[in-house]
């Protein structure tokens, strides 16, 4: 459950999976409300619905042999592997530990992060201000940042160069801690 | 800012990941007819189905016709619904702020009672007027003897993020502290950076 006792989280963490916490809740919920209809009906009605004997007629023909039931239990691994996945793989940091001269602080203990969106829009800006390049994208994860230049310049590694210097010097400065490795490629356009 | 309900979720989806995957391994090797082999081989005496035999028994019917069955499946249901609907609701983000403070030493003398988002707002108010910040935005937590304060201040791409931290520190914090006479327990900051080139009442050239 989302706390409730007005207690700090840390900032920096890992996915929450809620995309398929959602998905097998609204599944668990259905079902569940499925159960209690049938069961109403079956109370008011003194039998089961009708669908449900064609259900139960169509199940009594299955063997365990059959392909049907290989295929649904290969079927219930495989959703077993993909939540088990889902719930093991920690998943990228959403942000970034910033390095912070503590003296001044009023706090017992502190945290300061940038988000990894954040750190790619700030490598992304000081990239575009170094001449040659025309425009720049930046994918961040939690120790490597990639830049894919687009310029006119035949120079690339020159290029290369000059961008992972500048958007170092620039992250230097904010004090993310690791220091994430920069790897910046040039894209030469055709005029 | 917001806080998610990541740990609940990873515990679900292991635990029901963890009965799907071994119904689903038991089902398989007794679909494919290893089961019987592998039991035989341990030693085990249990009698398993074979290929050839019908996944439901003749009695099944007769099983769910008795009002007993009919109850516990009614229960089951609500039981089932209660879990999806709370573990759903649970999804949602919660910013999980203090209650108000209660700002007295002895009842007896009177009650002083602050709310937490009067503190913030004057907290957010303060670290907007830092310069380089587009935005901010603060949640008070914890108690009233130990706060947890939690900022998000959006800058621009050219802010000295450095000094800003060191005056959000030695400024904004202290001057929340100074009206709540307490230190802070905790203190986070995150900071969102934006290409924009202006705020409210500056332009960035």
């Amino acid at each position: 459950m989302s706390r409730t006792d007005a207690r700090s989280n840390k900032l920096r963490r890992r996915p929450a999976r809620t995309t398929p916490a959602s998905i097998v809740s609204v599944v668990v919920l259905a079902v569940g409300v499925g159960l209690v209809w049938l069961t109403v009906l079956r109370l008011l009605n003194g039998r089961w619905p009708r669908f449900l004997g064609a259900v139960h007629e169509w199940l009594a023909t299955l063997t365990w042999g059959s392909t049907i039931t290989v295929a649904i239990s290969l079927a219930a691994v495989a959703v077993g592997l993909i939540l088990l996945f889902c719930a093991w793989k920690p998943g990228q940091p959403n942000a970034i530990v910033l390095h912070v001269d503590r003296s001044g602080t009023t706090a017992e203990s502190i945290e300061f992060v940038m988000t990894r969106r954040s750190v790619a829009r700030l490598a992304a800006g000081r990239a575009d201000l170094v001449d040659g390049v025309d425009s720049v994208s930046a994918t961040v994860r939690s120790r490597r940042i990639t830049l894919s230049v687009k310029s006119q310049s035949e120079q690339r590694s020159q290029l290369a160069d000059m961008v992972t210097d500048r958007v170092r010097e620039a992250l230097q400065g904010v004090g993310l801690q690791p220091m994430p490795k920069i790897t910046t490629t040039v894209h030469t356009q055709q005029l | 800012m917001r806080q998610r309900s990541g740990l609940l979720n990873r515990a679900w989806l292991a635990v029901i990941g963890l009965v799907v995957l071994l119904a689903g391994i038991v089902a398989a090797l007794i679909a494919l007819g290893l089961l019987a082999r592998i039991m035989t081989a341990i030693g085990i005496g249990l009698a398993v189905p074979v290929t050839s035999s019908k996944v439901l028994g003749s009695g099944v019917g007769a099983f769910f016709d008795q009002p007993v069955v009919v109850v516990a499946v009614g229960l089951l249901g609500v039981i089932l619904g209660v879990i999806g609907l709370a573990w759903l609701m649970a999804q949602i983000p919660r910013t999980n702020a203090a209650k108000p403070f209660r700002l007295q030493d002895d009842a007896a003398r009177g009650l002083t009672i602050c709310r937490a988002d009067v503190l913030t707002d004057a907290v957010e108010a303060d670290a907007e007027r830092l310069l380089g910040v587009a935005d901010a935005s603060a949640v008070l937590r914890g108690t009233a003897r130990q706060p947890e304060l939690t900022l998000k201040v959006t800058v621009n791409d050219r802010t000295d993020i450095q000094r800003l931290l060191h005056s959000l520190q030695a400024e904004t914090a202290a001057r929340l502290v100074s009206a709540m006479e307490t230190p802070l327990k905790h203190l986070a900051v995150q900071v969102d950076v934006t290409t924009s080139r202006h705020t409210a009442d500056r332009i960035t050239i």
